[in-house]
């Protein structure tokens, strides 16, 4: 016994030194790569002389005033519009058909990448696009695309909304994984039996117990809508664009005497972002407060009959639009002629994806292998860290897990390419992998953990208390029984890994080309049907992951 | 005014077969009924039937009334039947007093906190208003659940296994609190259990099951 026992106890404490070392510690080189060359690090000689000369520059940027306004709108609109979906959504449809349909959609929805996402979105809402050309010429009497800049607009409304209909699922998927922590329908009950309404009931009882679990994830959403640069590439703002698109320029210029701008910009948005989560927080704790004093005041409240209807219109909206994205790529992708303002393409046919696809082969195979290797290889850190803590019973804080995908992306990802460079790495596959590794794991762990602690020990003690090894215990009863969370959690690291776009493009040196860049650099451009492709390729591959993270449970007999 | 809890041709069916033959009862304001039978005979699914939580996978036939006035198809929150299930349920996130406060109907302030407090001081948990439900012990977020319940002004009451998370000092001294509060507000309730001791003296048990079912008649 004492032998079999040995190998797992053995290993298993060192996966948390290695999700230390890949996972955890990169944020320290990301922040010496972006703080010693704000401070007056040379470049060239690596000499230190402490100056303020890079704030200096970056404050006399034209235009740097209407960036920081534009990631502020854009970062806290999405944000505050997608948590307002999420809760409102589950709140008016908890229990009725409604909240059946959308645990059906939302991994399908999830699948469907940012960058894919905002192709097909602008395929929709442009002047010349698909809705545009429905109401054309009957409701609207054109007969060529008006002269409105919605995508690109220079408010950012466009990119806010399309943000704040993609997070939308995301966070939706952590209200369902907080909700099960508590005892929904009974309290549901207990509270309306009080004489509450439902609606009262979510606010005052169910919301407040749920929202401190979703909070980290949220924060994240927040990092995320604040510093994306994909999306405000395609979708945002260009005269001036967003503060992240800016600083990503920047980064791009292949002068060195310019990469101190470009890292105090980095600064400033690691800066806005903190700032940005200290106001929310002062907003919680207003708002708790306030309900606070709302909750015990007896009130129970009238029929929100208005206000259902609103929500449950905007979730379908929401769901119509994300539809009607992935209907117009697929037109657009077997589209050979399609003239504004006719309805429908006049000729289809498969001939641009015969032309495409082998271009496409080469960045697919870079996207599976690093989806693949960064999401497996995350996947069994995930599960032998939380199999070590379960052991120790000493579990990290979910915060710091979390850290890679609460700070943006684009100055951490400075940060360690300077480091990878300083240490004579240069850019390879591995270290794509590894980037691609650093943003992964936190969604696995987001999404596996919570299932993993509540795993019912007894079912081992059981097995142990037969004569089985531990290692066999966890084999054969724990593995198995996990077995849907751990493949779901890996889809999802899979479909992180496939949208990657700033790692692969700044790890990789521009010479590692994936689905996503591709997608990327051909969606601002001008061909829709190549774009639609990519952008199709794109929303397929996670797709796919899900596909066997939903069906290969069902294959393996007796697995919950 | 008769205040009285009425089924009227009850029956509960899960598909095609029903939980229970058809019942018929009615529970005399301050009367407790005990439901007795065993696992998957339809107790629970009857409580949340009376309630108007029925789960939709469940059909029912019948009529529900308090008093003069029909309740079957009003929602939860219109019949004013409180529930105290098996686990305490006290919200986590409010202290003992928001429990209580968040269950009285609407007032002014002071009034409505000078009543909460009262209640406490009433069942021996005086000092404790601030505690959160994690630092309470089981015997006092029981009461605190009880009087959250009856605090609400409920017409009915519906006792899913109360008593059966307590030790058996505890459960018997908060069974005599329950019946004893229940006959003060003089309203009917219809209590769940497995244990015969849980009965009140001299109080109606119905046996449910697929095959028999017995309701005696108020004497």
């Amino acid at each position: 016994m004492e032998e079999t026992i040995r190998p797992l106890e053995m290993i298993l404490p060192l996966f948390p030194l290695i999700v230390i070392l890949l996972c955890l510690a990169p944020l320290i080189f990301a922040m010496a790569g972006i703080l010693l060359p704000a401070l007056g690090t040379n470049m060239v000689t690596g000499e230190l002389h402490l100056s303020l000369d890079a704030m200096k520059a970056l404050m006399a940027e034209p235009g740097l005033g209407q960036s920081l306004r534009l990631t502020l709108t854009t970062g806290s609109g999405a944000t505050l519009i997608s948590l307002a979906l999420a809760l409102l959504g589950i709140t008016f449809t908890w229990g009725t058909p409604w909240w059946r349909w959308i645990q059906r959609m939302l991994p399908p929805l999830l699948s469907l990448p940012h960058v894919a996402f905002a192709i097909g979105f602008a395929f929709l809402i442009s002047p010349s696009g698909w809705l545009a050309r429905l109401a054309t010429p009957g409701l609207t009497g054109w007969s060529r695309p008006p002269d409105w800049q919605i995508i690109q607009d220079p408010y950012g409304l466009t990119l806010t909304l399309a943000l704040a209909i993609k997070e939308t699922p995301f966070l939706l998927l952590i209200c369902m994984a907080a909700l099960s922590q508590i005892d929904v329908d009974r309290q549901l009950w207990l509270g309306r039996s009080l004489g509450y309404r439902p609606h009262q009931v979510w606010l005052k009882i169910l919301i407040p117990q749920i929202y401190p679990l979703i909070r980290l994830p949220l924060c994240a959403v927040m990092a995320y809508s604040l510093s994306v640069v994909d999306m405000a590439i395609l979708l945002g703002p260009n005269r001036p664009p967003t503060l992240s698109v800016v600083v990503f320029g920047w980064f791009q210029e292949p002068e060195l005497s310019l990469i101190p701008r470009a890292t105090s910009g980095a600064l400033l948005l690691l800066g806005l972002t903190g700032i940005f989560m200290g106001i929310w927080v002062l907003g919680e704790r207003l708002a708790a407060t306030l309900v606070k004093k709302i909750r015990i005041d007896g009130n129970r409240g009238r029929s929100p009959r208005g206000l259902t209807g609103i929500v449950r219109g905007s979730m379908g909206t929401g769901f119509f639009v994300s539809i009607s994205v992935l209907s117009a790529l697929l037109l657009w992708s077997v589209t050979t002629r399609w003239r504004f303002p006719d309805a429908w393409p006049a000729r289809v046919s498969l001939a641009n994806w015969a032309s495409e696809l082998p271009y496409a082969w080469y960045p697919m195979g870079f996207s599976v292998i690093i989806a693949l290797l960064s999401s497996i290889i995350a996947t069994l850190l995930v599960i032998g860290t939380l199999e070590h803590q379960n052991r120790t019973r000493r579990p990290w804080p979910l915060w710091i897990m979390a850290l890679p995908i609460l700070v943006p992306q684009l100055p951490m990802l400075f940060g360690i390419h300077v480091a990878a460079l300083r240490m004579g790495l240069s850019p390879t596959l591995p270290l794509v992998v590894w980037g691609h590794l650093i943003f992964v794991f936190p969604y696995i762990w987001i999404c596996l953990h919570g299932t993993y602690h509540r795993f019912d020990a007894r079912y081992t003690t059981v097995g142990l208390t037969m004569g089985h090894s531990p290692l066999t215990c966890f084999l054969k009863i724990k593995l198995p029984m996990l077995l849907r969370p751990i493949l779901f959690s890996w889809a999802v690291g899979f479909s992180v890994s496939i949208a990657q776009f700033l790692p692969t493009l700044m790890l990789g040196g521009g010479r590692i080309a994936t689905i996503t860049t591709e997608a990327v650099a051909i969606g601002s451009g001008v061909d829709r049907r190549i774009a639609a492709i990519y952008a199709l390729i794109q929303l397929t591959l996670p797709a796919l992951a899900y596909a066997m993270a939903l069906i290969l449970p069902r294959m393996k007999r007796g697995t919950p | 005014m008769n205040r009285a809890l009425t089924l009227s041709r009850l029956t509960i069916r899960n598909g095609a077969s029903p939980l229970f033959p058809e019942l018929c009862l009615t529970i005399a304001p301050g009367e407790v009924v005990t439901i007795m039978g065993p696992s998957g005979s339809g107790k629970s699914t009857l409580l949340s039937w009376i309630s108007g939580a029925l789960p939709p996978h469940f059909t029912a036939n019948g009529t529900l009334t308090l008093g003069d006035r029909e309740l079957t198809t009003l929602p939860i929150e219109k019949r004013g039947i409180a529930i105290l299930f098996q686990d305490d349920l006290l919200f986590p996130h409010m202290t003992a007093l928001e429990n209580l406060l968040f269950a009285l109907p609407r007032g002014g302030a002071q009034e409505r906190r000078t009543e909460a407090l009262c209640a406490l001081t009433e069942l021996d948990l005086e000092g404790l208003e601030d505690r959160r439900p994690e630092a309470l012990s089981g015997g006092q977020k029981a009461r605190i659940s009880l009087i959250r319940a009856l605090l609400s002004r409920p017409k009915a009451v519906l006792l899913d296994e109360p008593f059966s998370k307590l030790d058996k000092p505890l459960r018997q001294s908060f069974r005599h609190l329950v019946f004893a509060k229940i006959r003060a507000m003089g309203i009917p309730a219809l209590l769940v259990t497995h244990d015969k001791d849980d009965i009140p003296l001299g109080g109606r048990l119905v046996h449910l099951g697929p095959t028999q079912l017995r309701v005696p008649s108020i004497e």
